[in-house]
């Protein structure tokens, strides 16, 4: 069994690192440019940084693993990068813990794997620890001969899991001659609660923000959905003709989507807008549907529309498309005579 | 129609006698050419300019406001004056295509366009901003375009908005 790594052992492996620094600077600031084009393109908002591991970072670590067989004096004088595969490293903090996922995917995808067993893992340490690592290897061509083979490690994790991560390697790790007590150590607990909580809500807030504006934005496919979509606006259920009421609307805007029918206020106020309306005019039979149109039709400035769509109705006079008929005889608003013929 | 809500209406290039006339290269009366592509048209009526294009690629022509028309999009990689006929042959034969074998006679849609909701506004990556709009089908026998709210509303408005 190889001995373990002596102290001078160590000075002259950093010692040598000291002298290869730019080298790992350079690879760790080319897999961040490429990341960094890659996550642009995939549209995941993210924190990257990237660094080359600090000498004494390095010296520590070493004296950490001084007994592990995989960090023997003969490897590391072989290929350092072989055995410390973080000299160069890049960061990847996103906000939903979600997009961690996403993020893991298109370094598997699109980044060049170092095409080792360890090329990627999945930390959820019992200290607390949370990230995925991946080891990515630059291609050895012509314009890449100070830097071809080396090997990059990437980090990702929501923002915050980077929290507990930094505080407590921090506080385990340095400074070494002060051992963490207990107080620290429940406090790290704790701390370590939050931060799963935290991720927690971060993605339920995501989630429930992604189904809000779908529901707002998607098209609304037939009647049914329109009187669904304006039931759960005005907070009530509604009467009317639904089906005259889609295909009105459908005809003046595209898409028709919840959000339209909220783009000048709310639901509730077009109703009681349209119901001023409908008294102003003296209509027998109103309901909903009526109070909406004309609510809405006044809004967006569409009573010559309203009337052009009643007017191609055939068959029997319904009360909507009496009331959009009796409607164009109101009197003309000011935006109404500003807006003129060609 | 509708004032100054709407600052086009796109129709399907097949519907059009002017199209057809432009593929044989006869420019009818009130047309003049406005590029050497043969894809953007000057119309002027009632003393007014108005811009008539072939949007490539989507069987659609639209006629705009002079002030309101959009730059045209960049020019087709093959000789310009070479395939003068060919692009109205094509607009003719791309809404012919988008419209199917059972299209019924005598139908011509349009769809006036007009601005966004909420004018000035920007849109969400992967969303479309709602903006308004009228769908219209000519009546042959009054000669008038009137209101359509047809069972092919939302498919005329997906098949003419040109962007």
């Amino acid at each position: 069994m190889p001995d373990e790594l002596t102290e001078p052992q160590i000075d002259a492996t950093v010692e040598r690192y000291v002298l290869e620094l730019a080298r790992y600077e350079r690879v760790a600031e080319i897999v961040a440019d490429q990341l960094r084009r890659e996550l642009r393109a995939g549209q995941q908002r993210h924190l990257l940084s990237f660094r080359a591991k600090h000498p004494e970072d390095l010296r520590e670590k070493l004296r950490r693993n001084r007994d592990d067989p995989k960090y023997a004096y003969v490897l590391l004088a072989r290929n350092i990068n072989d055995v410390v595969t973080d000299l160069a490293g890049c960061r990847v903090v996103v906000y939903d813990p979600e997009a961690s996922k996403q993020v893991d995917a298109i370094v598997q995808d699109r980044l060049p794997h170092a095409g080792r067993p360890d090329d990627r893992e999945i930390h959820d340490k019992p200290s607390g620890y949370r990230a995925i690592h991946h080891l990515v290897r630059l291609g050895a061509g012509p314009e890449m001969l100070s830097v071809g083979g080396a090997i990059c490690e990437i980090q990702i994790c929501s923002v915050a899991a980077h929290l507990f991560n930094e505080l407590e390697h921090d506080i385990r790790y340095k400074p070494v001659a002060t051992p963490v007590g207990a107080d620290e150590t429940e406090l790290l607990e704790q701390l370590l609660s939050v931060t799963h909580l935290t991720d927690s809500m971060v993605r339920h807030l995501e989630r429930h923000r992604r189904e809000e504006v779908h529901r707002r934005t998607a098209p609304l496919a037939d009647p049914g959905e329109l009187r669904y979509a304006l039931e759960q606006l005005a907070g009530r259920p509604l009467r009317g003709d639904f089906v005259r009421l889609y295909r009105l609307l459908r005809v003046v805007f595209e898409p028709l989507t919840s959000a339209v029918l909220e783009s000048k206020g709310s639901v509730r106020q077009a109703l009681q807008r349209g119901e001023t309306a409908a008294r102003d005019r003296n209509l027998d039979i109103v309901d909903d549907v009526i109070f909406f149109a004309l609510g809405i039709m006044e809004v967006h400035r569409l009573v010559r529309q309203f009337h052009a769509v009643a007017q191609s109705w055939r068959g029997p006079d319904t009360a909507l498309k009496l009331a959009l008929l009796v409607a164009q005889r109101g009197p003309t608003t000011e935006s109404e005579r500003e807006a003129g013929d060609e | 129609m509708f004032g100054n809500r709407y600052h086009a209406v796109d129709v399907f290039a097949n519907d059009l006698s002017e199209v057809s006339a432009i593929r044989r290269r006869r420019l009818p009366a009130g047309l003049t050419r406005a590029d050497k592509f043969w894809r953007r048209f000057h119309v002027t009526k009632n003393g007014k300019v108005y811009v008539l294009d072939l949007i490539s690629g989507t069987g659609v022509a639209r006629l705009a406001r002079k002030e309101t028309a959009p730059e045209p999009s960049p020019p087709p990689s093959r000789g310009g004056g070479a395939i003068a006929g060919g692009i109205a042959g094509a607009a003719i034969a791309a809404a012919v295509s988008k419209k199917g074998g059972a299209w019924p006679a005598g139908l011509l849609l349009g769809l006036l366009v007009g601005h966004a909701l909420e004018k000035g506004s920007t849109a969400i990556p992967h969303q479309v901003v709602p903006r308004y709009v009228f769908t219209l089908r000519f009546d042959r026998a009054t000669q008038q375009w009137q209101a359509y709210d047809g069972g092919l509303t939302d498919w005329m408005k997906s098949a003419l908005a040109a962007t």
